[in-house]
């Protein structure tokens, strides 16, 4: 158990809303910083983060956040918080008591919990709107004073789900400010997206989820090597001569693909083994036999990891 | 680490008055409530129409001692089994359902509480809640029942004599069957997606109860709070006599009863999932 105090673990872990699947044996652990789940509506991502909050209780296997059973709410709701994706509030309630009462609710006294509803809020930037009744609040507005309740007990772990949906660009570059200040503390930050660029930019592993089942997780760099046979790693290399470079590395066994970019300044390249042809590579602009001007990963991002994994659904998803 | 919070019952006495203050701005003191305060208020309004109509109509005051033997059967069949049985209804099972059906349940289940503290949070709130209007309302009633000019010597009757007893009991009766009938609504709501239909036939028991064999009717919540009231009424030609339980057995039988299914309900809130689409 001590080796998983600082990990959220999943164990052969099965949701069913009936008789309709909601995850499957999934086995995952989930480290500090942040760590991006994705899928299409529907996949699972919800459900993964109402177990890990115990908001549902797994039919099969077991779940540790941070050494705690998720069966435990009155310990678990210390340590975790969670922006959820419900839309709904208690009936005429204030952003300020949203924030407020749900500190009071955590057993603190009023002044302290007055303080901290006062410093979460600020920090979303909703200072100005937290009189205002919450059904009188803009989607954008909804979606900050739900990451202020989140935030606002100082949990060690931050669960959000869709937190980017609504958000002006502005608040959203605030937000994706506050996950990383929280995962730069130490915190675990478990986030749930479909706007997959900001996820590739602001994880430090993803997780991908579809059909209720991990399809795949690790670093994005390594969910894609994990794939590299079956789905070959495609690259871009920008040179003057793509032709020449092509002709040398259609010699080599682990390129599939050298296929020249229509401006005539790049080949795309699929390689089944991307450590080799890197090396070739190098080798290659180091003893002059090609000019490399630019090296790019074509397709090292979630968005196309993704759209490996499961197909079509990823467009929707994006 | 996050907040503070040891547990302990200084920290669910806190969690419990933080519920009671978030229950009471967004269950009662709303528009929601007013059906429920209008159930409430139906006997006040019918002693205020014959305050109003009686001594227009020129009838006499009516003795004290008659008022009160009135009084008594209004209270026993008509306030206590339907306007308190379905206020309780009303406000325990929404204090639960509403959460559902509002989808704001994860409100409270993301916070620290172990579920029993939510269960007793709502449980206060609605005591409280249910508590003060009908005692307001029990008030009304008696004043009005034995205001001047209807009744003979009515204040005298309530405040110095035998009537100030029985106001008391009657205030204690209305108090118990709070306690009972919430607990019993508030673990159906916990139990029943739609808690009308286990309370409809709840209702048809509590209201044949006089008919049944006198061992039966002891299984009732409405024949402890009737043993407890200080007029008996008739009960028509077909009741079959049953004794009264004595209020050294009839008080704690409720306040058992209640906590029996308290726990019972306590138990079912420990699985309590945040489910809306089911809902």
């Amino acid at each position: 158990m001590s080796g998983r105090a600082d990990r959220i673990v999943f164990a052969g872990v099965s949701k069913f809303y009936g008789e309709v699947l909601g995850v499957n044996r999934i086995d995952l652990e989930i480290g500090p910083g942040i760590t991006s789940l994705v899928g299409p509506n529907g996949s699972g991502k919800s459900t993964l983060m109402n177990l890990m909050a115990g908001l549902l209780a797994p039919d099969e296997g077991r779940i540790e956040v941070l050494g705690l059973g998720a069966d435990r709410p009155e310990e678990l709701g210390r340590l975790l918080g969670y922006c959820t994706q419900f839309d709904s509030y208690p009936r005429g309630i204030t952003g300020w008591d949203f924030v407020y009462l749900y500190l009071r609710l955590h057993g603190l006294g009023r002044a302290e919990a007055a303080e901290r509803a006062r410093a979460a809020i600020e920090r979303v930037g909703l200072t100005a709107a937290a009189p205002r009744r919450i059904a009188a609040y803009s989607k954008g507005m909804k979606q900050r004073i739900k990451l202020a309740q989140a935030i606002a007990h100082a949990p060690r772990v931050l669960v959000l789900d869709e937190p980017l949906n609504g958000l002006d660009p502005l608040a959203r570059a605030e937000a994706l400010d506050l996950f990383r200040a929280e995962a730069a503390a130490g915190k675990h930050v478990i986030l749930s997206s479909h706007v997959l660029h900001e996820v590739d930019e602001l994880s430090d592993r993803v997780v991908l989820v579809h059909g209720g089942y991990v399809v795949a997780e690790g670093a994005i760099e390594g969910v894609r090597d994990e794939m590299a046979a079956e789905r070959p790693l495609q690259v871009l290399v920008r040179c003057p001569e793509p032709g020449r470079l092509a002709a040398r590395l259609f010699a080599e066994d682990h390129v599939v693909e050298a296929q020249i970019d229509p401006d005539r300044r790049g080949v795309r390249i699929r390689t089944e083994n991307a450590e080799r042809f890197y090396l070739l590579l190098n080798r290659l602009a180091a003893e002059g036999a090609v000019e490399v001007e630019q090296v790019l990963p074509a397709d090292d991002d979630v968005q196309s990891v993704y759209r490996y994994l499961i197909g079509g659904q990823a467009q929707g998803a994006s | 680490m996050g907040a503070t919070g040891t547990g302990g019952a200084a920290f669910w006495a806190t969690q419990v008055r933080a519920m009671l203050g978030l229950e009471l701005k967004k269950t009662f003191l709303r528009a929601r409530a007013l059906p429920v305060v209008l159930v409430a208020l139906l006997p006040v309004t019918l002693l205020a129409l014959r305050a109003v109509v009686h001594p227009i109509s020129g009838g006499d005051p009516a003795p004290a001692a008659e008022v009160a033997r009135v009084y008594g059967h209004i209270f026993q069949l008509f306030f206590l089994r339907l306007v308190v049985f379905f206020g309780c209804f009303g406000i325990f099972t929404y204090l639960v359902r509403g959460e559902t059906s509002e989808r704001s349940l994860h409100f409270y289940l993301l916070s620290p509480m172990r579920r029993e503290v939510f269960l007793a949070g709502k449980f206060v709130a609605g005591l409280v809640a249910a508590g003060a209007l009908f005692s307001v309302s029990l008030a009304l009633q008696l004043l009005l029942a034995f205001v001047p000019g209807v009744t003979t010597n009515g204040t005298g009757y309530l405040f110095a004599g035998p009537g100030a007893g029985h106001a008391l009991a009657y205030f204690g009766v209305t108090l118990l069957a709070v306690v009972g009938y919430g607990a019993l609504f508030l673990a159906l709501a916990f139990f029943f997606r739609n808690p009308m239909i286990p309370a409809a036939i709840l209702l048809g028991w509590e209201w044949i109860n006089f008919l049944l064999p006198p061992v039966l009717q002891k299984v009732s919540v409405i024949h402890h709070l009737q043993s407890l009231c200080p007029l008996p009424v008739d009960r028509g030609p077909f009741a079959l006599p049953a004794a009264p339980t004595p209020p050294a057995l009839a008080v704690p039988g409720v306040l058992l009863l209640a906590a029996l299914l308290l726990w019972t309900a306590a138990r079912r809130a420990r699985k309590l999932e945040v489910t809306y689409a089911g809902d």
